[in-house]
């Protein structure tokens, strides 16, 4: 195997750095890793959902007396049974769990049954007699947007389907385009995309006899599962506990609480029966909750000398049925432009529109990968314009360290340069880039994302993340995090941080995650908070863990416990918005230095400067002489970030990451098929905690982005799902992946832990445009609507060479 | 939205004589039935309650549809060889290497393992209406292939058309064996019966098979061929389990040029062009490139548009040639 | 119902099932061999492979009566106890898996490849992998992964 760590500055750490296999990757290659639909419980009733066939329809009368007439089937539900509709974000709490009077989309549920069996839920199904009114429905965004009498959602009092509309501008839009040696005016069309992960939504509900009940769901946030389930339950969180076992794959398509689980809840509270759920593949498109359906035109002013003098952009995004994340997609359609270049004056206006269609929702990049590909394309344009070069030209323009973007994002860590420089010379883009052969492409594309959003979306004063950590008699340490493992490796994130800063071995770790009874709170994986976030929680829990242990280690020895000082902090730092002082944490302040002069390792605790030692175990010992337990918290807080106007919230983040692409296409210019040959991937993620973990998020994300820019594609015709399987949504194959380089990428970010910053999803948004700026380095044509079919890749070569006709 | 399969009787003879006996006597009470071999194309349908047999007979235990043989310049292959069985086998590899080719774009390694030579030609025809799920039909009036009277596809069309249903042909394997002028053996309750391929397909999307319900097809028999040379390319988004959104197979010889297509009408298509006919080469060509185009007609009811499949007959013509003279050189 | 017996890692099971019943539900359902995932239950996501007489097939587009008379590994009965197979173990060390849930079709269709190819080539490695879906890893490293198990089990040095 290729040493992985080679590239990055060796910094000492025995475990952070370190290529480390998941800590649940045996278990999972030996099938022996449950899934929620893998658990036993004890005689559950099985659950099934009455879905609507019709997009838009008003539910005139609902007979369920047949189908609770047939045997084995013990209760029946419907939209009456739910009072509270519920949302992801407090401000949009806009979904019912089973639709009431009113379908707003084909597939909403309209009752669900549970039965002993499968088959008797089934057939029940069949029973159930519907008599539907079916109503004119609102199909696309740009009719959404057109005045009605009848609007999706009567309760928001508006005149037409507008979900959210966002404007921002800051700086003269007017004076920015003026200032400009080319300006560019685009439209692009992109369709809206599905998660695709492997794993379809389950839930599985166990009620013990005083009416309390364990959720287990593949859910990648149990925390805002909880509170929705106890408001639309009408129970207090306490009788609710909510688990989520190994989840196959999320991308942000669990990440709204589902209509599914407070079914499933309601049923094993009304019945006093253990209950399960477990969708089919063509139910998880359905629910869908992906990447919006978006229309957006962009304008760009740019300038030999300065570069890029003004971006605005108008976008239409259309959110389907219900709100899920959508105000926050609508947000960052706008705000993550700011990065990873300066845009001096700079407008977006968003509209997200409601539909009758599935909603759609977060997903991997959430609301920049459109945008994205729009301003990548356009910045080439105008590079090839002026005659500049596109690589060299981005080199420049790529944020400094410690600035602020014109929004007021601080930008801290920036280690890019360095690392589209290597790409640069990797991939020979001087002597590619314009002189390949008619065919063969090189592009170039940079990206940008949050390092975890800074503030909660349900608002509190509560940290950002806690983790609580013990140590048993025997030495054995366990974290106790509410991050939620979706595969992305948090569990073993977390393990890493406590066994460096403990010198333990990962083996020694045991992690407990993502239950609500038994781990603090976290708000759960989304925004790539996770790592920052939960990651500084568990390594200032173990800090203070050791903190105990050396107290212990030095009342063995009977030498002085060290003096620890609060780290120093520049003036500019708080003149930034840095960190409050924490009193209550003491010295933990960010990414503190936990040097107390004392080294852990080989199961020692050696003083440096007494040259004496203790056994780990023995200093366990004493300090549980002392504590009786050994537990600590550890918390992290997000530092007070952000401008003063309304809207400064969205996009806050304690740090970012930067991305780019280099990427290397053949297009048949008879087919039209683009062929993605090599994509070589520059991500600056601060220092990577475990570079294989790094690098399966770079290849995921090439993969996801892959099918964005190349075939993924929601079909609706009529409002009716077209293509809701895996054979007719094309997701890549492995024959289709190309071929990958990583480029070691890094900063120091001073307040991520151990420097470590996000990997997990600003990857994806900038290989789709790279691919595109290569096709037009190929066979010179800009294609502005994804996916780029290889039929809109024939139509646009025609349409040029007509073009070049009318010219010549 | 089923995950479950309809109830059924499911029946497994294991020879031939067993099975025809079976077959008289459904036939007699007049049971409804269907025969599965692989299953990898009616289990799908099943699931999705495009049709609910109330007796599946398995194919899978008679082993005398299984293998492939030599015999003189025949090469006879069992309807139920596994299409990974045909790829990989030293005859096929041998004498039709396009049809092993052919055979090795079907679907995925693990369906490919499982469903047979006699079951891709039999494949049921697909539209973007009909193999959806009951719920998405749901939405919809019943189509002709669903025993209704409307197409979801041709909006127009009613019943008394020349081609009722345009649900579209889309074996990989077909157009090699079409070229290769393959016979079939059927075998039913009159006994056996010997035709060309070609002869077994119909213009018609609903069932484009001029089967009995009590026939099946037991062997397939090629002729080892002279002085041709054939290639097939697939038109589909991604290099694994797609059904072709075009196939085309063409058969170079010093005297013909014959080119058949999959994925696009109810049946296959078929062209034969002599070369004495035209004056150059190019000439043929281009002809054969006109009937291919005269005969193909496309919908969008696939990944993709119409007008691109239709535009990619040719191109893909022109290309099977191209690579059949540059192997031979 | 029907009679049935099915070998399965090695022994023999007689279980009345529905003629309907696939291959998977008998497995996951009867057996409680929860390792082979339902991903999408129509013979699209590959999540569900299993070897059928040493091939890999999809337990969801087999009936459990079709087993019967064949010999049935699923992912359980990869690893010998603790002993993983060289796939597995270059699956864990190769960072091949994220989310898990196609990993054990992933393990199935790899041993397979290795036991009938010594030395495979970067094509048909993609090949024995090109219909199961991985939505994590963008197949790069379970490429790697079977690349080294392949040198492994030849004998030579892997990496």
């Amino acid at each position: 195997m290729v040493d992985l760590t080679k590239g990055y500055p060796d910094k000492g750490y025995k475990i952070i750095g370190k290529p480390v296999p998941l800590i649940d990757s045996r278990a999972k290659v030996m099938g022996q890793a449950l899934y929620t639909d893998d658990i036993r419980l004890h005689n559950p009733l099985t659950i099934k959902i009455l879905r609507s066939p019709y997009p838009s329809a008003n539910i005139l009368s609902l007979d369920t007396k047949d189908a609770l007439a047939l045997k084995g089937v013990k209760g029946i539900l419907t939209g009456a049974d739910f009072k509270n509709t519920f949302g992801v974000l407090t401000i949009s709490k806009d979904e019912p769990a089973i639709a009431r009077d009113v379908v707003r989309y084909e597939g909403e549920p309209i009752a669900a049954v549970a039965a002993e069996t499968e088959t008797i839920a089934e057939a029940a199904l069949k029973l159930i007699k519907v008599n539907y009114e079916i109503t004119e429905a609102v199909l696309d965004s740009k009719t959404a947007l057109k005045p009605t009498d009848r609007p999706l959602h009567p309760e928001l009092n508006k005149e037409n389907n507008l979900h959210k509309k966002v404007l921002q501008e800051f700086g003269d839009m007017e004076q920015g385009f003026s200032e400009a040696d080319v300006v560019i005016e685009k439209r692009f069309r992109f369709a809206s995309i599905n998660h695709g992960f492997t794993e379809p939504h389950a839930t599985q509900v166990e009620i013990d006899n005083k009416g309390n009940i364990t959720v287990y769901s593949a859910t990648q946030v149990p925390h805002y599962l909880h509170m929705a389930m106890a408001e639309v339950l009408e129970i207090p969180e306490h009788n609710i506990r909510i688990v989520k076992p190994h989840l196959g794959g999320g991308f942000g398509g669990k990440s709204d609480p589902f209509p599914h689980e407070m079914i499933a809840a309601k049923f094993a509270l009304d019945l006093g029966r253990n209950v399960k759920i477990k969708f089919t593949r063509e139910e998880v498109f359905f629910s869908h909750h992906g990447r919006h359906q978006t229309d957006l035109t962009m304008k760009l002013g740019f300038s030999k000398e300065k570069g890029i003098t003004a971006l605005g952009l108008d976008t239409l995004i259309d959110g389907g049925a219900y709100g899920s994340f959508g105000i926050v997609t609508t947000y960052y359609n706008g705000v993550l432009l700011q990065g990873p270049y300066k845009i001096p004056n700079f407008r977006f206006h968003v509209n997200r529109m409601y539909t009758n269609k599935p909603m759609c929702g977060a997903m991997r990049g959430h609301g920049g990968v459109n945008p994205r590909f729009a301003s990548e394309v356009l910045l080439d344009m105008a590079c090839a314009e002026i005659g500049l070069d596109p690589a060299e030209t981005r080199l420049k323009m790529i944020h400094k360290e410690n600035t602020l973007t014109t929004n007021e994002f601080r930008i801290t860590s920036v280690g890019l340069q360095n690392g589209l420089k290597e790409a640069m010379r990797r991939t020979k883009w001087h002597e590619k880039y314009g002189k390949l052969p008619f065919g063969k492409g090189i592009g170039v594309a940079c990206g940008f994302f949050i390092s975890g959003s800074a503030l909660p979306i349900h608002w509190n004063k509560l940290p950002s993340s806690t983790v609580r950590m013990t140590i048993d008699h025997d030495g054995g340490v366990t974290v106790y995090s509410g991050a939620t493992d979706i595969g992305q490796g948090s569990d073993t994130m977390l393990a890493q941080m406590a066994a460096e800063v403990l010198g333990q071995s990962l083996g020694n770790i045991k992690v407990i995650s993502a239950d609500t009874r038994i781990t603090p709170v976290d708000l759960g994986s989304y925004s790539s908070r996770v790592t920052f976030m939960a990651g500084n929680a568990s390594r200032n829990a173990a800090i203070r863990m050791r903190k105990i242990l050396v107290e212990a280690a030095c009342a063995l020895l009977d030498i002085d416990p060290p003096k620890y000082e609060k780290p120093e902090k520049s003036k500019d730092f708080f003149r930034q918005g840095g960190l409050k002082p924490d009193f209550e944490q003491g010295f933990l302040g960010p990414n503190p230095d936990y040097s107390d002069g004392f080294i852990f390792e080989d199961g020692l605790i050696r003083s440096e400067n007494h040259n004496q030692s203790v056994t780990f175990l023995e200093a366990v010992e004493k300090a549980l002489e002392f504590e009786g337990i050994l537990q600590t918290s550890g918390t992290y807080r997000a530092p007070k970030l952000g401008g003063k106007f309304k809207g400064a919230g969205a996009g806050l983040s304690p740090s970012y990451s930067f991305t780019a692409f280099i990427v290397e296409v053949t297009v048949d210019s008879e087919t039209g098929f683009i062929k993605v040959d090599k994509a070589t991937c520059a991500h600056d993620c601060g220092f990577p905690l475990n570079p294989l973990a790094v690098n399966g998020q770079i290849e995921g994300c090439i993969h996801m982005g892959l099918g964005q820019a190349l075939m993924e594609e929601m079909v609706y015709d009529n409002g009716a799902t077209q293509n809701p399987s895996f054979l007719d949504y094309k997701i890549p194959s492995a024959f289709e992946q190309p071929v990958v380089d990583i480029v070691p990428t890094f900063s120091d970010d001073s307040e991520g832990p151990f420097g470590a910053k996000e990997a997990g999803e600003g990857i994806l948004a900038p290989i789709i445009p790279a691919i595109a700026n290569a096709v037009y380095d190929a066979v010179g044509i800009r294609l502005t609507q994804l996916p780029m079919r290889p039929d809109r890749v024939i139509f646009a070569l025609e349409k040029a060479k007509k073009d070049k006709g009318a010219t010549s | 939205m089923s995950t479950l399969l309809e109830s059924f009787n499911y029946v497994r003879p294991t020879n031939l004589d067993q099975l025809n006996l079976l077959v008289m006597d459904y036939i007699t009470k007049g049971y409804d039935f269907t025969f599965s071999a692989g299953g990898t194309d009616i289990i799908p349908r099943l699931k999705k309650q495009i049709f609910n047999p109330e007796n599946l007979i398995s194919l899978s235990g008679i082993s005398d549809l299984k293998g492939i043989e030599k015999k003189g310049e025949i090469i006879i292959i069992g309807a139920l060889t596994t299409l990974d069985d045909l790829a990989n086998h030293d005859l096929i590899k041998k004498y039709f290497p396009t049809l092993a080719h052919a055979a090795h774009k079907v679907a995925s390694p693990q369906i490919r393992n499982r469903a047979t030579l006699g079951g891709n030609i039999m494949v049921d025809n697909r539209c973007s209406y009909i193999n959806q799920s009951s719920l998405n039909r749901d939405c919809h009036a019943p189509c002709f292939k669903a025993d209704g009277d409307i197409c979801h596809i041709v909006k127009r069309a009613k019943r008394g058309d020349e081609v009722l249903c345009q649900a579209r042909f889309v074996s990989d394997t077909a157009p090699v064996l079409l070229l290769l002028e393959a016979n079939i053996t059927i075998m039913g309750q009159g006994g056996l019966r010997k035709i060309k391929l070609n002869d077994l397909y119909l213009n018609d999307g609903i069932d484009n098979r001029s089967l009995r319900k009590d026939e099946l097809i037991t062997k397939i028999e090629v002729k080892i061929p002279e002085n041709e040379s054939l290639h097939y390319e697939k038109l589909a988004i991604r290099n694994a389990l797609d059904f072709p959104s075009l196939g085309v197979a063409v058969c170079l010889s010093e005297q013909n040029l014959s080119v058949a297509l999959t994925g696009l009408n109810p049946r296959p298509g078929l062209f034969k062009a002599k070369i004495k006919n035209y004056n150059n080469f190019d000439e043929m060509v281009s002809d054969i490139c006109d009937q291919a185009l005269a005969f193909a007609v496309t919908y969008n009811q696939d990944f993709f548009p119409r007008a691109y499949r239709k535009s990619m007959i040719p191109v893909f013509i022109k290309r099977g040639i191209s690579n059949i003279l540059k192997e031979k050189k | 119902m029907n009679l049935t017996t099915v070998s399965v890692n090695g022994l023999d099971y007689t279980k009345a099932v529905s003629p309907s019943m696939t291959l998977l539900e008998f497995l996951r359902e009867e057996l409680g061999l929860t390792g082979t995932k339902n991903g999408c239950d129509s013979g699209e996501c590959g999540c569900c492979s299993v070897m059928v007489d040493g091939k890999p097939m999809l337990s969801c587009l087999m009936l459990v009566l079709e087993a019967e008379g064949h010999k049935i590994t699923t992912i359980e009965g990869i690893a010998q106890g603790n002993d993983l197979h060289p796939v597995q173990e270059a699956m864990v060390e190769y960072g091949a898996i994220q989310c898990g849930y196609c990993t054990p079709a992933m393990v199935i269709n790899g041993v397979h490849l290795l036991e009938n190819n010594k030395n495979p080539s970067n094509e048909e490695i993609k090949e024995c992998i090109s219909a199961t879906v991985c939505r994590c890893t963008g197949y790069n490293s379970i490429e790697r992964a079977i690349h080294s198990a392949a040198a492994k089990m030849k004998g030579g040095c892997h990496g």
